[in-house]
Order: C-alpha cells, then sequence, then structure tokens
C-alpha cells in the first residue's frame, strides 16, 4: 500500500519469469485431464489464468498490456461459449436430446480421450474460463493502473494494434 | 481414537476458526484481507481432507487467488484505509 513500492524488483520479475511456466502448464493440465482427474475446464482456467496476475506483479501494467489485448480476450470468451453450446448440440444433430453424449465408445476407459464428446465440453469450458477469467484480471489491472495519484505508468496505451499474448 | 489424520483434521479446523476470528477482529482492513485468504487456503485444505479434490482446487484458484485480488484493488481504489484508521 506504499506510493513508493518499487515496481521493477529483480528478485519479483526472475520469480515471476520462474512461476508463468509452472501455472500455465498446471492450469492446461488441469484443463486437458478434467475428465479423467480431480479438476475441469473451471478450476484449470481460473488457474491458467492466474498467469495474468504474474506478468502484471513482474512487469506492471505495461507489460501485461503489450502481452496481452484486452477486447481480444472479450471476443474469445464468447467464442468459447458458442463452442461449447455447439458441442452440446451435437447430440440434437444426431437424433438424441441436448448435451447428450454421442461419441461415447472412443478409447479406452481411463485414456486421456475416452469420453467423447464430453471432453470437448470441457475444453470449450476452459477456454472461456480462461479467457473470461483474465479478461477480469486484465479489467481489475486496469482499474489499478488508472488510479488518480498514481505516480508511474499513468498513461494508458491503446490496444488496438498488439500482439495476442500466451493465455490466448 | 486419536490417529494422525484426525490429528490433522483438528489442526486444519483450528486454522479455519483461527483465521476467521483474526478475519473479524482485524484492525486493518489489508490484514482482514489477508486472513480471509489464509481462512481460504485451509478450508482448501480440509477439502482435500474429506476427499473432495475438485473443490479444493475450485477454492484454492477462486477462494484464495481472485477474490483476494478483487478485494485488494477494491481497497486500494476506496482509498487504501479501513473504517478503523480514519
Amino acid at each position: 500500500m506504499k506510493k513508493n513500492w518499487k515496481r521493477d524488483d529483480l528478485i519479483v520479475r526472475s520469480l515471476a519469469d520462474s512461476y508463468l511456466p509452472i501455472a500455465l502448464v498446471l492450469g492446461f493440465y488441469v484443463i486437458l485431464h478434467g475428465n479423467i482427474s480431480p479438476g475441469g475446464g473451471f478450476q484449470g482456467g481460473v488457474l491458467a489464468a492466474s498467469g495474468v496476475l504474474l506478468l502484471y506483479l513482474g512487469y506492471g501494467f505495461r507489460g501485461v498490456a503489450t502481452a496481452l489485448n484486452m477486447e481480444r480476450l472479450h471476443k474469445l470468451e464468447a467464442v468459447g461459449a458458442i463452442a461449447y453450446v455447439l458441442f452440446a448440440m451435437l447430440g440434437i444433430f444426431c437424433g438424441y436430446n441436448f448435451c447428450r453424449n454421442v461419441l461415447f465408445d472412443s478409447g479406452n476407459i481411463g485414456d486421456l480421450w475416452s469420453s467423447g464428446t464430453i471432453a470437448l465440453m470441457n475444453y470449450s469450458v476452459g477456454f472461456k474460463v480462461l479467457t473470461g477469467v483474465g479478461f477480469l484480471l486484465l479489467l481489475v489491472i486496469y482499474l489499478l493502473a488508472t488510479e488518480p495519484g498514481h505516480e508511474h505508468d499513468n498513461t494508458i496505451p491503446t490496444t488496438e494494434d498488439e500482439e495476442g499474448g500466451e493465455s490466448e | 481414537m486419536i490417529t494422525p489424520v484426525y490429528i490433522l483434521n483438528t489442526l486444519i479446523i483450528l486454522g479455519i476458526v483461527v483465521c476467521a476470528v483474526l478475519t473479524v477482529t482485524a484492525k486493518r482492513t489489508l490484514s482482514s484481507i489477508i486472513c480471509l485468504a489464509g481462512c481460504g487456503a485451509f478450508v482448501s485444505l480440509e477439502f482435500i481432507m474429506l476427499q473432495a479434490p475438485d473443490v479444493a482446487i475450485a477454492e484454492a484458484a477462486v477462494g484464495v487467488v481472485l477474490t483476494t485480488i478483487i478485494f485488494v484493488v477494491a481497497l486500494r481504489k476506496t482509498g487504501g484505509k479501513g473504517e478503523d484508521e480514519k
């Protein structure tokens, strides 16, 4: 809560560099193995989206704004929701009810690809939560950076010509 | 019968209670937020003890990380002072 808190700290930046791949790999592992192990799309998405926070702790608002595009994340969240509904409507297309598993006899029990449509819906939920929570964290960081009386990096860079980062 | 699992369970529940009491009685709002995050961590451990690792992951991700960040940002946006330190 100190105003003159040093943002460009070497230790914090090194630890953020070290922990960012671990957080991303753990999050994507939990998303991918959501059908055969504890966890799932929501938990893995939140775990992976906390990489945005690590990026902020290491590099400040400027680094986050150059690495991630806020509006693109906001649109990709809608893509995740649409993908979920489409995978759920595969049951209707095949003559069954909504959310029906139509690929249930693929793979052996315990394999990564053994649950048919459920895995695809799980990945859709993971993608939606990853982008949605990432957008939420970006919004929170944006609110923090535009605080009046906050001296460092008070100007907000426009985000139309930035490259998408690793959270996409 | 006292087993190690019983002792560990008791310690975790004591941690939950202590963190909750500290959350209510803390003087500064930031301390209260941090104690709430500690309470969430103990609740997550207790979920693992009760064999619900799915809920434990969700609690650890949402209850410890996200709510803490949002509370800290809200505290900072409102001036960084609690009601007790005007």
